[in-house]
């Protein structure tokens, strides 16, 4: 099963007032009241104060680590978080998510906006109905709950983290969080309406999971689930552009230009984009990006006997996906290969000049919106956050080593 | 856009059922649940067995598992197992693993184990098709196990909880030795029970008699009938170092059954109340068995040692380097191989090497425990004795005469009444009292 990964929000409120006369006496309360706010005669006593004091205390923020059934969503077959790997998380959510809004947003940004509350779930959250698969939900701007944290890779002297480690990391929790994290800003301070304008057209709440990547950059989203809602888009383009990968969003680029060309001075705003977001290597021949073919797509049903041109372009990278997302059968006839990013957007990328153009155009539309609308309403530049939690990543072993103590169940 | 809003008033005018509101109850209940799940944990006693059935599916269905559980008064909790869906490269390896655990209140009282736990949290986790062990499970619904258990019994003796999600099955008591001593006991108990070769049981008490198959596979299928029943029903099944338990209390003709232990003389399992009996099918298993077991010789009658040794003799005519070992019932080796008589020949001097040569007779289940033998006016033979009779040619005649012997009704009482590897043959209507063995 090909899954679709997404976010949940719940922002539903219910409310239900009941009076109640009791003549009984009050008896004892049933609450301990001997016992402070850390329980200090527990097995997790050291990592729950080590919590209270980098969490509780300053940020009034409470990590539930311990699997909470009644406040977990009881849609999903859910287990609880490994202990050692979620001290781990914590750790890092300390000095990759509140530590970089802390330096660039003051010290009370996190206080007042940062979540009330993160709750752990150790295993993925599978809809098998609908082949979906939750990353992370977050209920009324309060809790954010991550979803499979055992799936992190667990850190020692011997094993530390690579790239790779910390993409996975990224995906599986990292984006989650500033995506909710988002919704959160977004629900005290409005977004601008015209964000959802740029591709209001296309938006797909029900069916945007059976896109692929090709149609959902083509029509001008950086994701799937972005495709849903346009308060999906924008916190998705926020989380993209702290979060994503050189390779995401370069494979995204390619794939926003391919079908339907740019507008006039896209080209240079590309340009310019790949400089913000900071692309490593960008001239490195080795990259996916200056190492891929065209593909020009056909397509036959089952009741047909030829194939027809869809009319769409589509690169290496994501053939498989096209074919996997596809109910006909697909051919593909390789069109162009390119040994140079460079020359794909600046010599085959068409100038668009029936203004039809979509892809690239809205995306760098969006995040241009999303970007002012982050300075000017937080105070915070997108992609200084960005290069800050790139920066905390690149020196994330010595960061555990030097500061991180794991705990065992005493 | 319509507002609701539910407002009640309540004033209470009832008899005291109890003496403390509910929230101290529960409050006082896990107190006591959390001391006993302590004390029993001390370094002085062997911890908890907890007895653990998964909901499953009507696709897939699971045995029982026997989890073993330490319990620390600061939360700590060791679990322990050896079951068959552990993980990294622990699959059947006795291992142990250290979580969290916390008594909760909820609508009742909650044993919640609420890190992971690699002992118990597999059989929650939704699983991922490619880390399904042998894709057992389908993406994203998991094994219907729970990691919260609501309290449904409490006694002196025992602790039972049903899993507040899928009302996955526990059952804790009291481990009475090692946790290892009590793996092995139970495999030891599993192994002569519940073999690969006698899969079927019946299910007795005074009144009906039931079937079930699969207890080896920690299941309990029954129906009216071992073949082509028509309807079946399963019961997941937990294997005691004293017989085994169902997931849940069934019944046979009124007669309640859920726990199983080997009674005293090792012929049956008996229920809690020793009203129903549970008994492997070993006399079926004695029609269709494929071994042979051998005549005592020092039962034989003048006559039969007579005859035995013309047999020797005989056999010599075919080969000279060729001897009778023995004679007994059950299949031949060779081609056409025949069940019935079979007569066991060292084929070399030294004899080290055997061969095997077949008359067919028929053994006949009369009713639990009689058997008939019977026999051909010209029994068929296997392919050894075709080409025996070639250069021996009266062996088969011999055969057949020593066959005679062992044709009538009988009493049998097996030496293991599970898997028996011999019995005592006692004649009710011809043929000779007699006891054979592998």
């Amino acid at each position: 099963m090909k899954k679709i990964l997404y976010f949940f929000l719940a922002t539903s409120m219910g409310l239900t007032m009941s009076s109640c006369s009791n003549d009984d006496d009050f008896t004892s309360t049933i609450f301990d009241t001997t016992v402070g706010a850390v329980d200090t005669t527990s097995a997790t006593a050291p990592f729950d104060q080590w919590l209270y004091d980098n969490f509780v205390v300053p940020y009034n923020t409470e990590i539930q680590y311990k699997f909470n059934l009644p406040a977990s969503n009881m849609d999903y077959q859910l287990t609880p978080a490994d202990y050692k790997k979620s001290q781990l998380l914590s750790h890092f959510i300390k000095y990759l998510f509140y530590d970089v809004y802390n330096k660039y947003g003051g010290e009370d940004f996190m206080k007042k906006y940062g979540p009330r509350m993160f709750h752990y779930i150790g295993s993925a959250a599978y809809a098998p109905s609908t082949g979906t698969e939750t990353l992370g939900y977050a209920s009324a701007g309060v809790k954010i709950t991550l979803i499979n944290v055992n799936n992190m890779k667990y850190w020692t002297p011997e094993t530390p983290y690579t790239d790779v480690d910390m993409d996975q990391l990224n995906k599986d929790q990292f984006h989650v969080m500033h995506h909710e994290f988002s919704h959160i800003l977004h629900q005290t301070k409005s977004y601008p309406v015209a964000f959802g304008q740029v591709t209001s057209g296309t938006y797909q709440p029900r069916d945007w999971q059976k896109r692929d990547s090709i149609e959902t950059h083509m029509l001008g989203y950086l994701t799937h689930y972005g495709s849903s809602a346009t308060y999906e888009d924008f916190v998705e383009t926020l989380s993209c552009t702290i979060t994503d990968t050189d390779y995401r969003w370069m494979t995204t680029i390619i794939e926003a230009c391919l079908n339907g060309g740019v507008k006039a001075g896209d080209k240079e705003a590309v340009y310019e984009l790949i400089d913000s977001l900071g692309i490593r290597d960008f001239d490195n021949p080795n990259k996916v990006w200056n190492n891929f073919s065209i593909y020009k797509e056909s397509s036959k049903a089952d009741n047909e006997k030829e194939y027809t041109e869809t009319g769409r372009y589509v690169p290496d990278f994501h053939l498989s996906e096209a074919r996997e997302k596809s109910e006909a059968t697909l051919k593909f006839e390789k069109v162009a290969t390119f040994t140079s990013f460079r020359d794909y957007l600046d010599t085959w990328v068409n100038i668009d000049v029936e203004d039809k153009a979509a892809g690239i155009n809205a995306i760098l539309k969006k995040l241009q919106i999303a970007q002012k609308w982050y300075k000017e309403k937080w105070g915070l530049d997108l992609f200084k956050i960005r290069n800050e939690v790139r920066l905390r990543q690149d020196k994330v072993n010595d960061f555990v080593k030097d500061n991180v103590t794991i705990y065992d169940l005493k | 856009m319509m507002a609701t809003a539910l407002t009640t008033s309540c004033s209470f005018e009832q008899d005291e059922y109890f003496d403390e509101s509910a929230s101290l109850r529960v409050t006082h209940q896990n107190e006591n649940i959390k001391n006993r799940l302590v004390e029993q944990s001390a370094a002085d006693k062997n911890g908890w067995v907890i007895q653990y059935f998964v909901s499953g599916t009507d696709d897939y269905n699971f045995e029982g598992f026997n989890l073993f559980g330490r319990f620390y008064k600061n939360g700590a909790v060791t679990l322990a197992s050896d079951h068959r869906f552990l993980r990294n490269g622990n699959a059947n390896k006795y291992t142990e693993s250290n979580s969290y655990y916390d008594m909760l209140s909820e609508e009742g009282s909650v044993l919640s184990f609420n890190t992971w736990n690699d002992i118990l949290t597999v059989f929650v986790d939704p699983v991922d098709p490619s880390k399904a062990p042998g894709s057992l499970v389908n993406d994203g619904e998991g094994m219907y196990g729970d990691q919260n258990l609501v309290l449904k019994k409490l006694t002196d003796d025992e602790m039972q909880f049903y899993g507040e999600r899928h009302g996955a099955i526990s059952r804790l008591i009291p481990c009475d030795r090692p946790w290892q001593q009590y793996i092995a006991d139970t495999k030891t108990m599993k192994n002569h029970i519940a073999t690969t070769s006698l899969t079927s049981h019946y299910v007795i008490n005074d009144v009906d008699t039931m079937y079930f198959v699969d207890l080896n596979k920690g299941l309990f299928v029954y129906g009216e009938r071992i073949t082509d029943p028509l309807q079946k029903k399963t019961l997941k099944c937990v294997f005691t170092p004293n017989g085994f338990r169902l997931e849940r209390p069934d019944s046979l003709a009124d007669a309640a059954f859920q726990e199983f232990k080997m009674s005293s003389d090792s012929t049956c399992l008996l229920n809690e109340d020793g009203k129903v009996k549970v008994v492997a099918c070993w006399d079926k298993y004695m029609v269709s068995r494929t071994d042979v077991w051998d005549f005592d010789d020092t039962e034989y009658t003048d006559e039969q040692k007579s005859l035995l040794s013309q047999i020797d003799t005989e056999i010599k005519k075919f080969n000279s380097g060729w001897s009778l070992k023995s004679v007994g019932l059950g299949k031949s080796t060779g081609g056409g191989a025949v069940s019935g008589l079979v007569m066991t020949f060292y084929t070399n001097a030294q004899k080290t090497k055997t061969n095997t040569v077949g008359l067919e007779m028929a053994l006949a289940r009369l009713k639990y425990g009689q058997f008939d033998m019977s026999m051909a006016e010209e029994p068929a033979c296997d392919k050894n004795m075709d080409a025996i009779v070639k250069k021996a040619a009266d062996m088969y005649t011999l055969a057949v005469k020593m066959a005679k012997y062992y044709v009538g009704t009988y009493d049998v009482v097996p030496n293991d009444y599970f898997l028996p590897t011999g019995a005592k043959f006692t004649s009710l209507s011809g043929g000779l009292t007699f006891n054979c063995a592998k």
